[in-house]
């Protein structure tokens, strides 16, 4: 027969020992300090770091992203071309309408101390009220702002193409993120090769702008500036996809550890550990 | 010498050279490969056809690239004023001239084949490989002919053999 109090004695000993062998332990984290945490396991972990992927690339954001957005945004890339294509045709509304579309006949001249200078035509009332004046300096803030002269048909090609890098980097970059089937190598590779392709296109917008200042006519560069960025843009993606040059590009890099790893095997890219003279001294 | 012919002669060395040994090229070669074989398809009603309604600019670029040359040329030599104004004339001409083409190309080209091509028996079809992309539109005779993933050659294959009577059914080979 057992007393009560032994009996109570008893299930508290089983509970305590119950809960002695199922602890633990719960960390309330931040969700920052959580990512840093996981960034920190995935550096060391690709096991980790491949389960993270497919968590991510399984959620429905990600799946979207796949099925919808990136297709549409980034199949053929044509975000560069397009991005500059849009910033060259809003700059030149923004010009022919500050000119007055009477202003076409705008040139180009040199004043007498050598400097480039660029002269408005047209009826002084139909411009807009910051182009009160007849001739400017080709590096005034306006006319550089306007794309008017050498110095604005720079600053316009630069600012499309870095518009353009901007928004490829970036949808290529969350397609990383969000795509578990893409690797490092068609990240590189891609925009490695749409950025040269823009690059390309702007450069040969550049020197048929460059060729056009001769004309001395003002708005002819802006215009063959914008054509031909976008003529040569179509082109070289039709270059790309004939020759499968981004494809190729990614394959080679894909190639590389294993390319420099065999040269380095034959050639200077190792160390070897079991060499035993250094000039002259023996080891 | 003034300063626009030591310009002209500067345009000379570096930036003609390119634009007529690299660019005109680039631009040839695109109207070769794409816009001549398109305009072929099109006037033989091909089973398929992929439409880059950017294609029609390469032309109006390597004519403009002419004057445009020509004109750097006069300036660099110099010629008479007469001379110099006709080919700044033409080249403002042509570069004015690309500014509709270049609307017609990135906006009114597609809704025109929207309403052109059902006419002829085509039937748009963006499931063909390196689709979706705002480069080109592709159209085809017979809707089955629109997989996912397959190739124009593909396509042409189908036709082939449809025209043997002997044409497997479209969806039976495995997708690309």
């Amino acid at each position: 027969m057992m007393f009560p109090a032994a009996n109570n004695a008893l299930a508290e000993l089983a509970a305590r020992q119950s809960m002695e062998s199922n602890q633990t332990q719960v960390i309330v984290l931040t969700p920052a300090d959580f990512v840093s945490i996981l960034q920190d396991k995935t550096k060391n972990n690709p096991a980790l770091e491949t389960n993270v992927r497919k968590v991510i690339a399984g959620t429905e954001l990600a799946k979207y992203w796949k099925s919808t957005v990136y297709p549409n945004a980034s199949n053929t890339p044509w975000v560069i071309p397009a991005s500059q294509t849009v910033v060259d045709g809003v700059l030149i509304s923004k010009t022919l309408l500050a000119l007055g579309f009477a202003g076409f006949g705008s040139s180009v001249s040199v004043n007498s101390a050598g400097n480039p200078i660029i002269i408005l035509k047209g009826y002084l009332g139909l411009r807009d009220a910051f182009l009160r004046g007849t001739t400017f300096l080709a590096t005034n803030p306006k006319m550089i702002q306007m794309g008017l002269g050498m110095r604005g048909i720079s600053n316009v090609a630069k600012g499309g193409f870095m518009l353009g890098l901007v928004v490829s980097v970036g949808i290529e970059s969350i397609d990383f993120i969000l795509n578990d089937e893409k690797t490092m190598y068609d990240l590189v590779g891609a925009i490695g090769v749409e950025a040269v392709k823009g690059g390309l296109a702007v450069a040969a917008g550049m020197l048929f702008a460059a060729a056009a200042g001769i004309t001395t006519v003002a708005v002819l560069p802006l215009m063959l500036l914008a054509v031909v960025t976008f003529a040569a843009g179509v082109a070289l993606n039709r270059l790309d996809s004939h020759f499968q040059i981004k494809e190729a590009v990614i394959a080679a890099l894909k190639e590389l550890p294993e390319t420099v790893g065999a040269a380095g095997r034959k050639q200077a890219y190792l160390f070897d550990v079991n060499f035993k003279r250094w000039v002259g001294r023996q080891y | 010498m003034n300063q626009a012919t030591r310009d002209a002669r500067k345009l000379l060395v570096w930036n003609i050279p390119i634009i007529v040994f690299l660019m005109t090229p680039l631009f040839v070669w695109f109207i070769v490969i794409e816009l001549l074989p398109t305009l072929n398809d099109m006037i033989n009603g091909a089973a398929v056809l992929r439409i880059y309604a950017g294609s029609v600019m390469a032309p109006l670029v390597v004519i403009t690239t002419i004057p445009l040359v020509a004109t750097v040329v006069f300036k660099a030599i110099p010629v008479s004023d007469a001379l110099f104004k006709k080919s700044v004339w033409l080249t403002t001409v042509l570069g004015f001239s690309m500014v509709p083409c270049l609307i017609f190309a990135a906006v009114i080209a597609r809704p025109l084949q929207q309403y052109y091509f059902p006419k002829h028996g085509y039937t748009q079809c963006d499931q063909l490989h390196g689709n979706p992309t705002m480069w080109f539109t592709d159209w085809v005779k017979n809707p089955a002919w629109c997989v996912r993933g397959k190739d124009l050659s593909w396509v042409f294959e189908q036709a082939r053999l449809a025209r043997e009577g002997a044409a497997p059914s479209p969806n039976a080979s495995p997708v690309k």
